[in-house]
Order: structure tokens, then C-alpha cells, then sequence
């Protein structure tokens, strides 16, 4: 029989079970690892999928993880150069470079991603439904799963992940932390390298261990840091972007409606303390939960005065209410000049600076007088000029002023000479001020 | 011609598709350097010719602003598109240093 309503003690259970996830990351009680459950989690979600048990490599943070990678494929480079005999370097070459080397791009998440979705996702999935009225179920996914959902996934999962996306691709290259490259070079050390020493330890002779240790660190050392990173997606299974879809589940388990064997499983994995991975083929990066998470009151990063989320080996970001700021932003506001908000091509990041700024200190940084000002769908546009000439560029700098009508929030876009409001606006669609004619704005 | 706007993107109805246009492989037609971004849903074709978008909307669809390969609506309501074609404008701005016109990201 479907179940149909939920009794008083199973509701204060679902809160329970909601609290337990989300206290799970935010305390920041849990940035140890649990290697043994991890190996466990990571290696079924590898033969779930098809793969070989990877060797997995535990870092402190997901830019850690993004290093890690590096380093690995440095290692992978030279592995079978430094090892002389032919036996040792076929054997290198089939546990590692095999794996490794030619398909360190070839990321196995979408496999992963399917093999757990179809397993796991879907079977689990459909245990409950045959159970749990469509009623119940929805009053559980609105009070457990979407509310972690949005606290973890949204606030910190993405955040994070598009951070060190974009910080990555943007090439962060040396300009990264030091201490983020040592304990990745030390996590890289210990695990990759014992692991690999392992799988070809019959063939290889200590004292040949021994003399490759300094030659690889000093080689991936100076490879890494003269060269850029590239970047490499995290996996869709395996961290806290799962919060949300296994707190549901979690609680018809907790309530005994199923008991799912692969979903348990998984469970585990994320119960291991794994905040997020980069599955490739052969290797599995692991990165520790944050060790700060500082949120606003509607739950997003945001901390005035510091890092908003850090991590243990000194990786942390920035935020002003949800929006990944540069450190000097936060920590030295009145350092910014007006060439840092010019050239700041983020508007959104603007909007930022001129909330921590504040709308007068920002006006007067930029040294802005009103040129012009118009009302279009009942909200002001203002169109400013710096009152000097910019010393760089030998020429007055303007900006329209516009209010976004779904948040209220004010941006400041800097435009080309323009003395009406309105043209400015319209410019910034490509349009005459004749041709903007919104039926609706959003 | 009908007008919307979501945020820094303008949808603008035209009579006619240019030609030369490809089927695009994503629906996603912008992109903010956060976690948010613009995606064409519905019964309609999302075309590309020269990093240009545009929408052949067969009976409805929307364009909706979302989290990031999420469904989950994000900051700007989803704007209703009615049959017909439309061209997607990103927002620009002036850079004076570099005295260039890039596109605002959001």
C-alpha cells in the first residue's frame, strides 16, 4: 500500500534528515576524508561503470584537484623515460600510460554519470514512486530536497565550480597559491606515486624508486609551474551536487519505504567526506570538504571582511552575496581605482564593487556628473561622464546608469560618448534609440 | 517587430532567418561568467550563423534564465515566445582603455 500521508514524527524526521545534510558541508566539520569508504565508493561507481578501480588521489580543495591532474600527467610523461629497463617501461606503460597518458582528457564522468543515474538515480527512483504517493513525495522533494538542494548546490556547488572554471581556463597557470601547489605536490607524492610504485613494484628495484623520486618531483615542478593549467571538468556523481537528490531518498530510507542497496551504496560515497572529483580514466581526483563557509542570509557565499569558503591547503574565494569577487574587493576596498572598475567587463561584478563601495564612493571614484536622465518603462536611466579627462586614455569616460527591473539592483555600463540617456541604453543593444522598443523586460 | 528583454538579452522578432544559418548544439544562448545562463525552451529550433543566435519558434517556447545546467529558474522571469522567428542580441559595452566593444556578462 502506497503511502499516503506522512505522520507527525516522520515530518520532524524529514526536517531532521534535511538538517543532517546540510549540516553535513556547512558545519565544516567533516574535512577529513574517510579514504577507506571513499576507495570503496569510488571503485564501485568505477566498475558500475565499466572501468578499471582507478588510483584515487585525495587533495584538500577542487583547485587542488585541478593541479593534481596536472601533475599526474607530468608524472605520466616521464615515468617511462626514467625507467630504463624494458620490462619496467611495458609494465609502466600498461599500468599507466595505457590508462593514463593517451586518455588523461578522456573523462569517464559521462559514463560514471550514467551508469549511477541508470543504477542508482532511476531504480531508486522508481522504489519510491511505487510506494509514496505523488502528494507525499512532492512534500518531501519540497521540504528536504529542493530546500538542500538550493542551500548546498546552488550557494556552493556551482559557485565554487564555476570559480575554478573560470579561474582555471583563465589560466591560473603560477599565479595560483604556492601552498596550494605544495600540498597538491604532496598529496600527488604520497598517493600517485606509491600507487604507481605499487602496481609496478615487482619490476622495479628500490634503488631505482628511489633515484626516479627526486628527478620526477623536480621535472613535474618545473613543468607545472612554467606552463598553464588545463582545465578538467568535475564528475556529475560523486559530491556535494548530490546533496540534494539524496537527502530525498535518504529520508524514505530512514523511514524504512525502501531500502536500496546501490543507493545505500552511494550514500556511503558521499558519507566518506567527498566534496567533489574529477574522474578520468585510471584516476580518480578527490577533493576534502571546505574547512569556512561564510553565506548571507538568504544562503548565499558572502562574507564583507574575508574568504567566503576555504579550504585546508589555503585555497578560498571571494564572495559578495553569491557573486565571486577579486580578494582586494573584500579585504581592501579602498585600494580600488578607477581603472579596476573600467576595467572590470564583468557588470555583475561591477554591480558588486558598487554595493561594497557603496553608490556615492563609487560615483566619486569614478568622478561622475549627470549628463543626462530619462524614465523608460517606468525606471530611471541616468547617463554620467567622468567630470575629467581619464589620464590614461586622454578622454571622458561614460557610463548609462540603468535599475534591472526583476531585481532592482543598479549597473553601471560604460558606453561610448553619448549625450542622451536613452541612445546610450539602446547602443548597448546595438540599436538606435528610435529601435528600442520593449513589450516586455525581465 | 516584437521586443523582450531577460536581463543583458535582448529577443528581437525578424520576418525571415538569415541565410546560412546552422542548427545550434546547445540551447543555452548566453552564457554569464557566474552560474546563471539564457536557454531557449520549448517547440522551436535554436539556430547559429557567426556566434549569432536566433529562434525559429514553431507553435511556443520560452526563454528562460536558469542556474547553470539546471532547470531551476534563476534571477529574470521566463519571457513567452509566440510562432515566429527572432534574433537574440547580447548587451554590450564600451571598453575605453582598449577602446572596444565587448559583451556585458552577467
Amino acid at each position: 500500500m502506497k503511502l499516503e500521508k506522512l505522520t507527525s514524527q516522520q515530518e520532524a524526521k524529514m526536517l531532521d534528515v534535511r538538517d543532517f545534510w546540510l549540516n553535513y558541508i556547512f558545519s565544516c566539520k567533516n574535512t577529513e576524508i574517510d579514504k577507506d569508504a571513499a576507495k570503496i565508493g569510488i571503485d564501485w561507481m568505477y566498475e558500475l561503470a565499466g572501468h578499471q578501480k582507478p588510483v584515487i588521489i585525495y587533495v584538500d580543495s577542487p583547485m587542488g584537484c585541478q593541479y593534481a591532474v596536472s601533475y599526474v600527467k607530468e608524472i605520466v610523461k616521464i615515468l617511462p623515460n626514467i625507467f630504463t629497463e624494458d620490462s619496467v617501461g611495458a609494465s609502466v606503460r600498461a599500468s599507466v600510460g595505457a590508462s593514463v597518458s593517451a586518455s588523461v582528457r578522456a573523462s569517464v564522468r559521462a559514463s560514471v554519470s550514467a551508469s549511477v543515474g541508470a543504477s542508482v538515480m532511476d531504480s531508486v527512483g522508481d522504489s519510491v514512486w511505487a510506494s509514496v504517493m505523488d502528494s507525499v513525495g512532492a512534500s518531501v522533494r519540497a521540504s528536504v530536497g529542493a530546500s538542500v538542494m538550493d542551500s548546498v548546490g546552488d550557494s556552493v556547488w556551482a559557485s565554487v565550480r564555476a570559480s575554478v572554471w573560470a579561474s582555471v581556463w583563465a589560466s591560473v597557470g603560477a599565479s595560483v597559491m604556492d601552498s596550494v601547489g605544495d600540498s597538491v605536490w604532496a598529496s600527488v607524492w604520497a598517493s600517485v606515486w606509491a600507487s604507481v610504485r605499487a602496481s609496478v613494484r615487482a619490476s622495479v628495484r628500490a634503488s631505482v624508486s628511489a633515484s626516479v623520486r627526486a628527478s620526477v618531483m623536480d621535472s613535474v615542478m618545473d613543468s607545472v609551474g612554467d606552463s598553464e593549467l588545463e582545465f578538467n571538468s568535475f564528475g556529475y556523481y560523486g559530491g556535494i551536487s548530490d546533496y540534494g537528490w539524496v537527502s530525498f531518498y535518504d529520508f524514505f530510507t530512514q523511514i524504512g519505504v525502501i531500502n536500496h542497496d546501490k543507493f545505500n551504496q552511494f550514500k556511503n560515497v558521499l558519507l566518506s567526506g567527498i566534496y567533489d572529483t574529477i574522474q578520468l580514466n585510471g584516476f580518480c581526483f578527490v577533493s576534502a570538504m571546505p574547512t569556512f563557509i561564510s553565506r548571507d542570509n538568504r544562503g548565499r557565499l558572502h562574507n564583507s571582511d574575508t574568504s567566503a569558503i576555504k579550504f585546508k591547503d589555503g585555497y578560498e574565494l571571494y564572495y559578495h552575496h553569491g557573486v565571486n569577487v577579486p580578494a582586494q574587493w573584500i579585504c581592501f576596498p579602498e585600494t580600488v581605482t578607477k581603472e579596476d572598475i573600467v576595467k572590470e567587463t564583468n557588470a555583475e561584478k561591477r554591480r558588486c564593487l558598487m554595493e561594497i563601495l557603496g553608490e556615492t564612493k563609487y560615483a566619486e571614484l569614478l568622478d561622475l556628473v549627470k549628463l543626462d536622465e530619462t524614465v523608460y518603462n517606468g525606471r530611471d536611466v541616468i547617463l554620467f561622464k567622468t567630470k575629467e579627462k581619464d589620464s590614461l586614455i586622454d578622454d571622458f569616460i561614460y557610463f548609462v546608469k540603468v535599475i534591472c527591473p526583476s531585481t532592482n539592483r543598479k549597473y553601471y555600463i560604460c558606453v561610448p560618448q553619448h549625450s542622451d540617456a536613452l541612445t546610450a541604453l539602446a547602443w548597448t543593444f546595438d540599436m538606435g534609440k528610435n529601435e528600442y522598443q520593449l513589450l516586455i523586460e525581465t | 517587430m516584437k521586443q523582450f528583454r531577460q536581463g543583458d538579452v535582448l529577443i528581437r522578432q525578424i520576418n525571415n532567418i538569415p541565410n546560412g544559418v546552422k542548427k545550434s548544439k546547445t540551447a543555452v544562448v548566453a552564457e554569464g561568467e557566474g552560474h546563471h545562463e539564457h536557454k531557449a525552451i520549448g517547440d522551436l529550433e535554436v539556430l547559429e550563423l557567426n556566434d549569432k543566435f536566433y529562434l525559429a519558434v514553431n507553435t511556443d517556447g520560452k526563454l528562460v534564465h536558469v542556474h547553470t545546467g539546471t532547470e531551476t529558474l534563476a534571477e529574470h522571469l521566463p519571457i513567452e515566445l509566440e510562432q515566429g522567428f527572432y534574433e537574440i542580441i547580447h548587451q554590450r559595452q564600451y571598453n575605453p582603455y582598449e577602446k572596444a566593444i565587448e559583451r556585458v556578462r552577467d
